[in-house]
Order: C-alpha cells, then structure tokens, then sequence
C-alpha cells in the first residue's frame, strides 16, 4: 500500500499551550503520509487498521472499558501566571485512563526510582496487557511499512535513550489508554526527542474528540479504528471535545509513547 | 472427573471470542488445552490466530466450514473421535451464572464440576444431549436438573460426536434454530434431553456478527430465522408450536415433557 504524502504547512498557531481546544471539523480525513516542507516523513495517518491490528486494539479496549482493568484518576497540572493574590495556579486536567510498562521515577510522590505500572500486577487485566502490548508491535510493523523514514529515526532514537529493561511493546517505554478525554492544547515535553507516539482512537455513538495541531491548523478525523503516528514530543496538540450523540457513546484513544526518563536509569 | 473437549464455533468475532466465552473460560478455571476454535477459512483462521496468540492461551484454531450448523457437522464428523464428549459454546458468553435465591449469582466454580455432571445425568439416563437454562433471570432458574424435554439453547450445550441427532443426513443444513431442531430430534431419538435448570449464560441474543454475519445481515437473518422456525414446527408438529414473543420476534415453544427432577445446584 502506498500513501498520498500531505506536506504540513507551517501556519501561525491560533491557540496556545492551556487553551480548550474548540470544536473544530477535521481537514486531515483521509490516509496519508505526514511531511515536513522539506520532504521529511514526520508521521502518518491511517484511517482504517488492517484486520488482525483491529481485532488486537478492540480486545484491548473491550477490556480497558470492562472493569477488569484498574484505572485511576490522573491529574495533569500545569503552571499558570500568578493569580492576583499572587498564589500559584495550576492548571488541572483529570482524566481517566490506564497506564502500561514503564513510570518514570516520581521524586515528589517518595518514590525516587522508575516503575512498572501497577496494571501489570492485577490479575484481571492480563488480557488487555498482552493485547496493547501486541498491538503495538504489530502498529509499529505497519508504521515500518509505510513509513520507513519515520521509524528509522524512531527507532535510533529509542535505543539511545530507553534501555532495553524499561521498554514495552519493543519500540516504546509506556502506553496509556485514555477514556474520554478531551486534553487541551499541551507538549508532550517529557517523550524522547524524535521518537512517535501512535494514537489509536476508539469509539462508539460519539462525534469531536479529533487531534488538533495548532502549528498546522491540522485536525485529524479520529474515526473508529484510524491510526495516527505523530512526534507529540516536537508540538504542541489537543483533541477537540467529545460529544457523546447517544447514552454510553464514547471516544477511548490507546497511545504508545517512549518516555526520556529511563536513560539514566540504565 | 470426566474427560471432554470444548468445541467454539466462531465467525468474524474473535474481540468477542476472547473478551466474553474465553474470559468466562478462564473464570471458571477450564483447561484451555481442550479448547478447539474452529472458524471458516484461512483468512478468518490467521484472524484468530493472530489475536489469540497475543493473548496467549494456547486455544487451537482449525478450519472447519462456513456455517455454523456446518461447522458443528463438520468436527462432529471429521475433527472428534465418534463418542468423544463435547462441550459446544458460543464464542459470545459473557458470564456463566447460578441462581442465588430470586436473583442471580456469577458462577465462579470449577467449569470442570458443571460439564461433569451434565455428561454423567446423560449417561446414567440414556440422553445424548445437555445444556443450562437459557433465561438470565434468577425468578426463573431452578435448583434442578430435568430429564424429559426441555429447549437446550446452542449456546452452551453438551453432545457426544458423531451422534445422529446432532450430524444425520436427515439433518437440515440450516443456522437459524439448529439448537431448537437439535433439541427436538434429540428428544424424538433418545426420548430425553437433560437441562440443569439452576444455571444459565449471559448472552446477547441476535448480536452482530455470528448467524447474522453468515446471513447477510440482521434482517435476511429475521426473516430466514421465522422461515426456519416454522419448518422446525412442521417437522415436529405435536411437541412444538410457533409463537411471537416480545419484540415481534418468532420463537418456538416446546411442549413440557418431564420424565424425573434431580435437585442440584
């Protein structure tokens, strides 16, 4: 399969780094190769995955929707300028969501030496574990396929920075699943200079809740079942909000990421 | 405890396979080396493989044929020795549940016990057929099992290969009602099927997928399962009549034969 190559036009960003991402239609809707203007292959957009990379991605989120696997609450936090009392304020996103492989050391919650995620010691969760783990195997074979340049740079990347202890799925440190939630426009600052995130986006009897990036004006058509290879680390992004159009519709998007954290933890 | 093999026909569903009948598998402690999946094709085949390799429960796929009536001839015929104890699933049973009083309770014993006895109340009464309460409603479930007849649903049923009842010649090709004619031939030929009647699954009944994906659709399915009822009922016209229950949907109602109750649960 060869893919139509859409060269990202550097646009001024409307939005900045804490801003709600509005309601926007999406103009990426079909599958594609992303470049920079100088040819470079950045990233890639598949709006329907291959039959077996599917099934692997609906057993994992059938699971991460069932109350087998652990979830918890996490809260992003952000600084904001000073409040008028001159307090600090931060800006607090929670969202639910499920965190697989490796955690970075967490010195101000005591815990001062890097992880596995506690999702891996529930017995119940076992099944999504080893689907998200074989998906993104397979997701990165696919991204290999269409993309070489991408996982190239990907892959020198993860092996200079992840050892090999600290690695899921092969190519990356951790994923999250995350159930709706729309985060506002953010940089994932902390993942490994150069490296992918690949965003698989599952939902039912729901609209919005579509990647945008404002460096681009690009907002991808997140469709159930589509797959989108993005370097977050290098801009900054949000998911416009997700509106359920009947009771129970939701919008679930399984991320695999490699984080920087683990490079000096040998 | 008696040996059996546990057959899952499985068509265009193995999210389901593996997040509903092998998750309620691995509740209830089964052995997964006696699971055998058995899907229409190739491409379905390394669609199963694929999936179920991940998951790593060492379940086999075969081939077997397109159809769900014809998958379950076929490794009747040619998969099990003749005689060989099967237990037939769904591949889209959510749950396995007991009666706790008026409501109900997940079953989270040994599979091994419930398949045992089923076997064991065929064997010591002549029957060649078994299957649980097919009603998820506690009101309805009985700390029994009964011999005489009673609808064995096709979700969870146990039979003994190469049985006549189950792969005949006479036997017509079709999905739609197979566990209704299954029943009834059972019954005519044995004089007896047995249920458990305290246990039963949890199901969605005319899901995606399954009968209706090998049928073309939810409405080609409607209409060849109301098609297929009546002939049922032509073929057995004392013990079994048509009716529309809720919903506008044709089903068959079985005439009450008891030959004796066992209490157990």
């Amino acid at each position: 399969m060869k893919l139509p190559v859409l060269t990202l036009q550097p646009k001024a960003p409307k939005l900045k780094i804490g801003d709600t991402c509005p309601t926007l239609q999406p103009n990426v809707t079909e599958s594609c190769i992303l470049a920079d203007p100088d040819g470079t292959q950045v990233g890639l957009f598949i709006k329907q995955l291959p039959d077996d990379l599917r099934n692997l991605v609906n057993i994992a989120d059938h699971e991460v929707n069932s109350t087998r696997v652990p979830k918890t609450m996490m809260d992003r936090k952000r600084p904001l300028p000073p409040g008028p009392d001159g307090k600090r304020r931060y800006l607090v996103i929670s969202q639910y969501s499920a965190i697989l492989g490796s955690v970075p050391p967490k010195p101000h919650m005591r815990r001062a030496y890097g992880t596995r995620s506690s999702v891996h010691s529930s017995k119940t969760a076992g099944t999504f574990v080893k689907a998200m783990h074989k998906a993104g195997i397979t997701a990165y074979q696919l991204v290999q396929e269409l993309a070489p340049e991408v996982t190239q740079l990907h892959s020198s990347k993860v092996q200079a920075r992840v050892p090999e202890k600290w690695r899921f799925a092969k190519h990356f440190s951790s994923t999250i699943s995350n159930c709706n939630i729309a985060a506002p426009i953010h940089q994932d600052h902390a993942n490994v200079k150069g490296a992918i995130n690949i965003i698989i986006t599952k939902r039912r009897n729901s609209t919005g809740g579509n990647l945008h990036v404002p460096d681009y004006d690009a907002t991808f058509d997140q469709t159930d079942g589509s797959m989108l290879v993005y370097p977050a680390w290098r801009n900054c992004h949000g998911v416009t909000p997700i509106v359920p159009t009947h009771q129970g519709g939701y919008r679930n998007s399984h991320v695999w990421y490699a984080l920087d954290s683990f490079a000096s933890l040998g | 405890m008696i040996d059996y093999q546990i057959a899952i026909p499985s068509y265009k569903r193995p999210t389901r396979l593996i997040t509903e009948t092998l998750t309620t598998l691995k509740r209830t402690n089964a052995d997964f080396s006696r699971v055998t999946v058995f899907v229409a094709d190739s491409n379905e085949k390394h669609l199963y493989d694929t999936a179920l390799q991940a998951i790593g429960l060492g379940v086999k796929v075969v081939i077997s044929q397109p159809g769900l009536i014809n998958s379950r001839i076929w490794y009747n015929l040619h998969y099990y020795k003749p005689g060989t104890r099967i237990l037939n699933l769904d591949d889209d049973i959510a749950g396995l549940y007991v009666k706790d009083g008026n409501a109900l309770q997940a079953y989270t014993g040994d599979l091994d016990r419930l398949v045992s006895k089923g076997f064991q109340v065929c064997q010591n009464t002549g029957a060649r057929l078994w299957g649980i309460n097919p009603v998820a409603n506690g009101m309805f479930l009985k700390p029994t099992i009964t011999v005489g007849l009673r609808y064995i649903c096709g979700i969870f049923h146990g039979t003994f290969a190469g049985d006549p009842a189950m792969c005949g010649d006479d036997r017509p090709r079709q999905s739609s009602g197979e566990d209704f004619e299954l029943t009834l031939r059972s019954f005519k030929r044995y004089k007896g099927v047995v249920r458990i009647d305290g246990y039963c699954p949890k199901t969605k009944y005319f899901a995606e997928g399954g009968i209706q994906a090998e049928l073309g659709g939810k409405d080609k399915r409607a209409k060849d399962h109301e098609a297929q009822l009546q002939q049922i009922v032509n073929r057995f016209p004392s013990i079994s009549k048509l009716y529309t229950k809720s919903g506008d949907v044709p089903n068959i109602k079985l005439k009450t034969i008891t030959h004796g109750k066992l209490q157990w649960i």
